[in-house]
């Protein structure tokens, strides 16, 4: 799949993710990496922005094994966020499907 | 890479960012390779997911809105860094000799004050010799009111045998007069002086004042308003001193000036006087 379009929808999904329910940064990787294909390095660069944007909120909880994990929620903010951009998405793509289904017929 | 290699190539990418966000970073890909190695993958595997350290690193510094391209890597870091402390140690070079300056000035103007002050204690003192030495031999009298003495001389030159007693007692009486005035302006400089002195601490004071308040001010503390207030008093205190010091100074000049004055007029009064001696005999 094309970088650059994974690049633009990735936050969209990393943000979906975690709405439904706080992950750790492993967790949300593995979580991602089911509906893209995507290099893990990347993911952790994203997750910092939109944790340093106020989207994410951090905190540590111990697990079974191991050091404690660090868990992301989502915030307020990030709850618009995701919205705003599930609205620019769905736009986006229907455009572009409405575009191709003109020059296919 | 190991693990080890691949966080440490990672750390001295990120030097740039506060020691807690490296550690924050770091510690969450070391995470993700224990997890990676647990779930059954080497070390290498696990890494190689992560791509080039490099365009990480960047995309991690991105995350912090710092532009990658102007650090490259950590050769440029410690050139930026080593050329940042040269440029600290000039400003600090720079900032001495500006302070150095400031006290040669501050010195020269010291200096300036004390010769001033030492010179008018030195006038002080003399006008005071001349004062006393004037009583036993008046005629060098160093500031003869032209009013006053343009009648005494007419009397003394009316007669000038019988009653050369009360003359002297006129005499006497001017200097006593003199010594007055002098004590009743030294009074008044003494005055001004005590006046200005407070006005001076309390400025000093405000300053200081205005320094904390601004040091507070910066740390996020609403004073704007108290500051604005110290720096008006400190504003009301310079002007008030300076009114203080434009008096003393006037008032020193004024003397300086009548003295010269005097000292041309002594020339002529003797002619008045011969003048006036005619004017019975005739």
């Amino acid at each position: 799949m094309n970088a650059q379009f994974k690049k633009g929808v990735l936050e969209l999904i990393v943000l979906e993710s975690v709405r439904k329910r706080d992950m750790y940064g492993y967790e949300l990787v593995a979580e991602v990496s089911k509906v893209v294909d995507v290099n893990e390095g990347t993911i952790y660069p994203l997750l910092k922005r939109l944790t340093n944007e106020h989207y994410f909120e951090t905190y540590l909880r111990e697990s079974s094994e191991g050091p404690p994990r660090k868990y992301y929620h989502l915030t307020a903010a990030g709850v618009l966020y995701r919205d705003a951009l599930e609205a620019e998405w769905l736009q986006f793509s229907q455009q572009v499907n409405v575009f191709l289904k003109e020059h296919r017929a | 890479m190991n693990k080890q290699e691949f966080l440490d190539e990672l750390r001295t990418r990120i030097q740039i960012l506060e020691d807690v966000e490296q550690q924050d970073i770091l510690a969450e890909y070391a995470q993700h390779i224990d997890l990676r190695t647990a779930a059954g993958l080497t070390e290498e595997e696990a890494i190689r997911d992560f791509g080039d350290p490099a365009q990480l690193a960047s995309e991690i510094l991105e995350a912090y809105h710092v532009d990658p391209s102007r650090l490259r890597g950590h050769s440029s870091a410690s050139e930026w860094l080593s050329r940042s402390s040269g440029r600290l140690r000039q400003a600090a070079v720079r900032v001495g000799a500006s302070f150095r300056r400031a006290g040669r000035g501050l010195a020269a103007g010291m200096r300036r004050i004390w010769q001033r002050a030492a010179g008018f204690l030195r006038r002080f003192a003399g006008r005071l010799r001349q004062l006393f030495h004037r009583r036993p031999t008046p005629p060098p009298a160093p500031c003869p009111d032209p009013i006053k003495e343009g009648p005494s001389m007419i009397r003394t030159s009316k007669m000038p045998r019988t009653h050369t007693f009360s003359a002297g007692l006129g005499r006497i009486f001017h200097g006593l007069v003199h010594l007055l005035a002098a004590l009743v302006r030294l009074a008044w400089d003494l005055l001004l002086v005590l006046i200005g002195i407070p006005f001076a601490v309390a400025g000093m004071l405000s300053l200081l004042g205005i320094g904390l308040l601004l040091v507070l001010l910066l740390q996020g503390y609403p004073l704007a308003g108290p500051l604005l207030c110290l720096l008006g008093g400190v504003l009301c205190c310079a002007a008030l001193l300076g009114l203080d010091i434009t008096l003393l100074r006037r008032r020193e000049g004024r003397s300086e000036r009548s003295r010269s004055t005097c000292a041309q007029e002594t020339v002529p009064a003797p002619i008045a006087a011969s003048d006036e001696e005619v004017v019975p005999h005739a």
